[in-house]
């Protein structure tokens, strides 16, 4: 287990270092000169030098990618150009309003997910299983601009019983969560039915069954350990995505989050804000990605043990 | 008073429901095994064995079903019982054990616990120390090198012929009355094969249990059945002594089984190989007659239109209209 | 009976010439899917939607880009479907042509990132040893990044329009595509087939479009299908966000932005403005759905 560990952890470094590099080299091939979008257009060549120099946009890039990558690793993300705040502050705001959103959202899809996707699979091919699928591809299928928008509509302008805007109370969180969750367990109410159905279809299955183990037990003991794998690396993938900022839904919800962040950063071209987003959001996503492969490794033992005996 | 058989098999029938028709996978069997007694059950792919025993378990995966017949353990009908008492059944007084080593056993959990799985549900007062023990003695029955330390290793850490073991390990731990074996030994090295087959019979010895042997292999039948059971569509087309059936095979298809196994003998390599002409039938379709008559070298008209019934002759069954004394066959018309 | 006899010969020898005449990958699959009520349904309104997208400009009630500001925000009425915009134009009319855009950009920044995808996975996987390792981290990197945010940075280096959407969307859609193929080509290398072909002499490029390309086909259209509805909810959202296509042009993402600010007024603009998408979304989820299962030589049902 130990040397799976240390594998995954320096890939998960070349992979930071990979996504940092690259973001940097793309964010300075910007057309559009931050520093003029900053200072009037009247301004002249002297303070255009020196607001350069002050940013220490003037240096050649590897120096400033090497300052950048030293000071991200002690926390300083730099400051941005149009909040005047330090990017790591503006971004740990910003995670607190996506976390909670995240995470309320996904204590909802996936016990719901999980629910219908075994609830499907044990009653395959009956009526029970059809509604339930259907009912997945469905919310797999809306799109979330639209749904959040009818839902505002309807609960919050013309029934007036929630809030749609802002992120003040709890109250305000449960559209957005509504619309989320139901988008993330449309796919994986899916993919764990079809992991159950696929398990069922093992020998293993047969052989346990031809032991005479209740069909029960043959669902939550055998079968569940095996199909559980692949949908661990789901609920990373979802995880991922809810940390990273739901994008669309934070801003037809005003919610200030990372996504809006992200939006906000990109229209204005505020360089460090941006880079500062990619870095944190790629941080969030190899880290995950990190405790995912642990967990599959704890699961899945012919996984962990690279080296096996016999 | 005919001593009652530990398995006795009654017309069996298991159609499979399928979109484009019915398909008669097994269309009337019967078959009897004794106490101690190992039958083989042998046929091409495809000809129903591994669903016969299947349906001996009532394993039988949709859209199968049997549809008629009955299936007597010591007298009970096992079509007539319950889920819950046929699980009770399963693992306990009927075992099996499956071709595919590889996949058979479940690779989440370890070799013990999966050994430990079939003693908690039928034997229930044992203690899980005891079970414990119950395990590695088994292992060690099996001849496992090191059992106490494949108790908590995992099946991807076995090779195939070791899995198998652990299979049949776990078929045995609650002292089966009958054994169901699915071509055991079909995907393992020759030498292993041996070694297995060797193994299955000391131990049948030993506890005094009986064993259908599903095969496709007549030197495997020829090692260890008592009796052979000849299928071919879905049917039992003979069944008799193994030594009988070697040296005075009765049924076409056991003659031409027979003549398809090559001979090293002086001369040999001047025969072609045997090849029984044509190929198994499409049974989605009905059919006329007897459905070995396309191939038969015997066959005669009535061979297409009316299905023979299944006669005693010589200490067996044979299932051909040559056997049938109403019908004076070598008069017929071709 | 030697190695040129042909195929159909041979099974006529072997008497089973009628019934491989009905059997075959994708005859059977059709089969199965005519079976399916929701596959049909969703295949014609697909087919339905492809005939709006190509006609569905000429045919229009009204010119989508006509203003009239004193008809502005009306309700649906008989002259107007769907009501009308902020700017007095028909939204049923700019529903349609917005079909157009949505569903070309959808399918072409489709065929990039499968080109792409297939073409690079079907290297790593079969190649593997350094090729593979290279292109598996960069793909690693690649799928890091959160999809939106990096295809927003590229639409700010490239400002906003059609040609960059594409190019946008497709520079990271690859990704997801070529780690299946790659996953396959893996698993088709050490088949028979391959073997057999190696065996018979035949080269390495050969073996690759022959045997292993062909075998992923089935894998391929249903990537194809599915990924089809995430490319255009993609463009949806830049037009949503105001990177998308430029005005006067419309496009549901566009409309759905602009309906937001007059939601009050005309509550049935929003509505009207995303009906249309999430039918598509929905009919080309069904339908690839049901193909995959119908692609799929195992039976659902165990």
């Amino acid at each position: 287990m130990l040397k799976y560990t240390t594998e995954r952890i320096l890939q998960s470094v070349l992979v930071l270092v990979g996504v940092t590099l690259i973001t940097f080299i793309l964010l300075n091939v910007v057309p559009g000169d931050p520093v003029l979008i900053m200072l009037d257009k009247r301004a002249d060549q002297l303070t255009i030098d020196r607001v350069r120099h002050e940013l220490g946009l003037d240096r050649p890039l590897p120096v400033q990618y090497i300052d950048f990558i030293k000071n991200a690793v002690q926390g300083d993300l730099g400051t941005s150009y149009f909040k005047n705040r330090p990017v790591t502050e503006l971004l740990t705001n910003a995670f607190k309003s996506t976390a909670k959103l995240g995470l309320l959202t996904l204590s909802f899809s996936l016990p719901l997910s999980i629910t219908m996707g075994i609830l499907a699979a044990v009653f395959r091919g009956k009526i029970i299983d059809r509604i339930i699928m259907f009912l997945a591809m469905l919310f797999m299928s809306i799109p979330g601009i639209w749904l959040a928008m009818v839902l505002q509509l309807f609960m919050g302008v013309r029934l007036r019983i929630l809030p749609i805007s802002g992120n003040a109370t709890l109250q305000h969180y449960i559209l957005p969560v509504i619309v989320l969750a139901i988008g993330y367990a449309g796919g994986a109410s899916r993919l764990i039915r079809n992991n159950i159905i696929d398990s069922l279809g093992q020998d293993y299955v047969t052989t346990a069954r031809s032991k005479g183990v209740p069909e029960f037990f043959v669902v939550i003991q055998h079968v569940l350990k095996n199909a559980a794998i692949p949908v661990v690396t789901l609920i990373g993938i979802q995880l991922r995505s809810a940390l990273g900022g739901a994008m669309i839904i934070e801003t037809i919800f005003s919610q200030h989050g990372l996504g809006k962040l992200a939006i906000d950063a990109i229209n204005s071209r505020d360089l460090p804000l941006i880079q500062g987003n990619v870095v944190y959001t790629a941080v969030v996503f190899v880290v995950i990605n990190l405790i995912v492969d642990l967990v599959y490794g704890l699961l899945d033992p012919r996984v962990r043990l690279v080296e096996g005996d016999s | 008073m005919i001593k009652q058989r530990l398995l006795e098999v009654e017309n069996l029938h298991t159609y499979f429901y399928l979109d484009n028709g019915v398909l008669k996978a097994i269309n009337g069997i019967s078959f009897g095994l004794e106490k101690g007694e190992t039958f083989a059950l042998v046929g091409e792919s495809g000809c129903g064995k591994s669903l016969t025993a299947n349906s001996i378990m009532g394993l039988v995966p949709t859209p199968g079903k049997v549809v008629e017949g009955r299936i007597l353990l010591e007298g009970e009908d096992l079509l007539q019982k319950s889920k819950k008492e046929m699980r009770q059944v399963r693992g306990s007084r009927i075992a099996m054990v499956f071709q595919e080593p590889m996949t058979a056993l479940n690779p989440v959990f370890t070799i013990g616990w999966q050994i430990v799985e079939t003693l908690k549900y039928h034997q229930k007062d044992m203690t899980q120390a005891q079970a414990r023990e119950r395990a590695i003695e088994l292992l060690d029955l099996l001849r496992i090198p090191l059992p106490r330390q494949r108790f908590r290793e995992y099946p991807h850490q076995l090779s195939g012929g070791m899995r198998q073991r652990v299979v049949i390990a776990i078929a045995l731990a609650c002292n089966p009355d009958l054994l169901i074996c699915d071509e055991p030994t079909t995907a393992l090295d020759v030498t292993v094969q041996a070694q297995i087959l060797d193994l299955l019979g000391e131990l049948q010895d030993e506890l005094g249990m009986s064993i259908i042997m599903i095969t496709h292999n007549l030197g495997v039948v020829s090692e260890m059945a008592d009796r052979v059971g000849i299928m071919y569509a879905g049917k039992i087309v003979e069944q008799r002594a193994t030594r009988e059936l070697f040296t005075n095979p009765h049924h076409p298809y056991t003659e031409a089984l027979l003549n398809s196994v090559p001979q090293i003998v002086e001369g040999a390599e001047e025969h072609e190989l045997y090849q029984i002409r044509g190929m198994v039938p499409n049974l989605l379709k009905e059919h006329q007659g007897c459905l070995f008559a396309p191939r038969c070298d015997y066959a005669k008209r009535i061979c297409f239109s009316v299905v023979p019934k299944e006669k005693e002759v010589g200490g067996g069954k044979v299932v051909c209209h040559r056997y049938d004394e109403e019908v004076d066959f070598d008069a017929l018309s071709s | 009976m030697n190695l040129f006899t042909s195929k159909q010969k041979l099974y006529a020898e072997m008497g089973v010439a009628d019934v491989i005449k009905d059997t075959g990958l994708y005859k059977d699959a059709w089969r199965r899917l005519k079976k399916s009520p929701p596959a049909l349904i969703a295949l014609g309104f697909i087919v339905f939607i492809v005939l709006l997208a190509l006609f569905g400009p000429y045919i229009v009630p009204h010119d989508p880009n006509y203003t009239d500001i004193s008809n502005m925000l009306r309700p649906p009425s008989s002259t107007h479907w769907f009501g009308t915009d902020q700017l007095g134009r028909d939204i049923f009319s700019r529903v349609i042509v917005g079909t157009r855009i949505s569903l070309f950009i959808g399918v072409v920044a489709e065929l990039i990132a499968l080109t792409l995808g297939v073409v690079i996975g079907s290297i790593a996987g079969f190649f593997g040893g350094w090729v593979d390792k290279v292109i598996s981290r960069l793909i690693e990197i690649l799928s890091s990044f959160p999809l939106l945010l990096f295809a927003l940075a590229i639409m700010m280096i490239l400002g906003p329009g059609i040609m960059n959407i594409f190019i946008a969307i497709g520079l990271l859609g690859w990704t997801n595509v070529a780690r299946l193929i790659r996953g396959q080509v893996m698993r088709l290398k050490t088949s028979e087939y391959v073997l057999a072909g190696r065996a018979a002499g035949q080269g390495e490029m050969k073996i690759i479009f022959k045997h292993v390309i062909p075998n992923c086909m089935s894998t391929i259209i249903v990537i194809l299908t599915m990924d089809i509805p995430s490319m255009i909810m993609t463009e949806t959202f830049f037009s949503f966000i105001g990177m998308g296509v430029r005005p006067p042009h419309a496009s549901w993402g566009k409309m759905l932005a602009e309906s937001r600010m007059h939601m009050r007024a005309a509550p049935t603009y929003s509505i009207f403005s995303g009906l249309l998408l999430m039918l598509t979304v929905l009919a080309f989820n069904t339908f690839g759905d049901a193909l995959r299962d119908a692609l799929d030589p195992r039976l659902k049902n165990k």
